[in-house]
């Protein structure tokens, strides 16, 4: 599949401007697919994949950041609305949904 | 311009101090104890010095809260494998997780070479250009298409990967390449 050609900031973004749909799934199915299949990779290939989508975590130097950003925001932040009850985003009926 | 995080408790003590950060979100390196307390930011400028202060607000940790659980972010990270396979399935347990594939695994494993085999066939999709639609409707049905064909991308490549991944056959981890 060719999706590490796209643009990181464009549709595959999960900031993507008119929906972070598109690039919530590749960002879940791209890591386990880089993963999984690693061992096919050269050098530049793999080089490609992680410095443009961010997928080779364990070896990034700003890993560190970001998942104690990451962290903070699920501890801090999230759940952000809808008060104790929550939303519709927020239980298992949306998660399961979205991991399946 | 950073910020940083000031919280005092009912006597006006500073009870947790943030150093200055970039990240709107911050948590205590330690717990707070029972009690009210009042938190207020200060926006810091280039070289350090106070820029303007949000006025003060207040919070209450009851008596019976629960401690929340905090690994720090290089205690999860160290524990991530050096060696690829590691997600789902490490490469250390992949012999014993393959050995189940005749065993527990095995009406399940007919079901992911038939999920592979259909993916195999996918066409590779190109990269949608809907933003480029100005009419939001048009660009609305534009995007959930893209939507529906990226989710099946998503699931062929799964498909494809952990299919190369447990029978390390090679044809399924070359179509699954993200890079193809």
């Amino acid at each position: 599949m060719n999706v590490a050609a796209w643009n990181p900031d464009g549709i595959s973004s999960v900031m993507a401007p008119h929906g972070d749909g598109i690039g919530l799934g590749i960002a879940t199915s791209a890591a386990r697919t880089f993963d999984w299949t690693d061992e096919l990779l050269d050098d530049h290939e793999r080089d490609r994949v992680g410095q443009e989508h961010a997928l080779a975590l364990a070896e990034e130097p700003r890993a560190e950041a970001w998942l104690d950003s990451a962290l903070r925001a699920v501890l801090t932040v999230f759940p952000h609305w809808a008060g104790w009850d929550g939303g519709w985003a927020e239980g298992t009926a949306y998660l399961a949904g979205g991991r399946s | 311009m950073t910020y940083r995080l000031r919280v005092q408790n009912e006597a006006g003590e500073s009870a947790d101090e943030s150093p200055a950060i970039p990240d709107p979100a911050h948590s205590p390196s330690v717990a707070l104890p029972p009690g009210r307390y009042r938190w207020r930011v200060e926006a810091l400028d280039a070289s350090g010095r106070v820029a303007a202060v949000r006025a003060p607000s207040g919070f209450a940790i009851s008596s019976n809260a629960i401690e929340p659980p905090w690994i720090p972010a290089a205690t999860l990270l160290a524990r991530v494998p050096r060696e690829q396979p590691r997600l789902m399935f490490p490469g250390a347990e992949l012999e014993s997780v393959r050995a189940t594939l005749e065993t527990t695994r095995r009406e399940a494993f007919p079901s992911l070479r038939q999920a592979a085999q259909k993916a195999i066939q996918l066409t590779p999709m190109s990269e949608p250009d809907y933003d480029r639609i100005s009419d939001p409707a048009a660009r609305r049905l534009a995007y959930t298409e893209s939507f529906r064909q990226a989710r099946r991308l998503d699931e062929a490549m799964v498909a494809l990967a952990l299919m190369y991944l447990l029978s390390s056959e090679r044809r399924y981890g070359e179509a699954a390449r993200p890079v193809c």
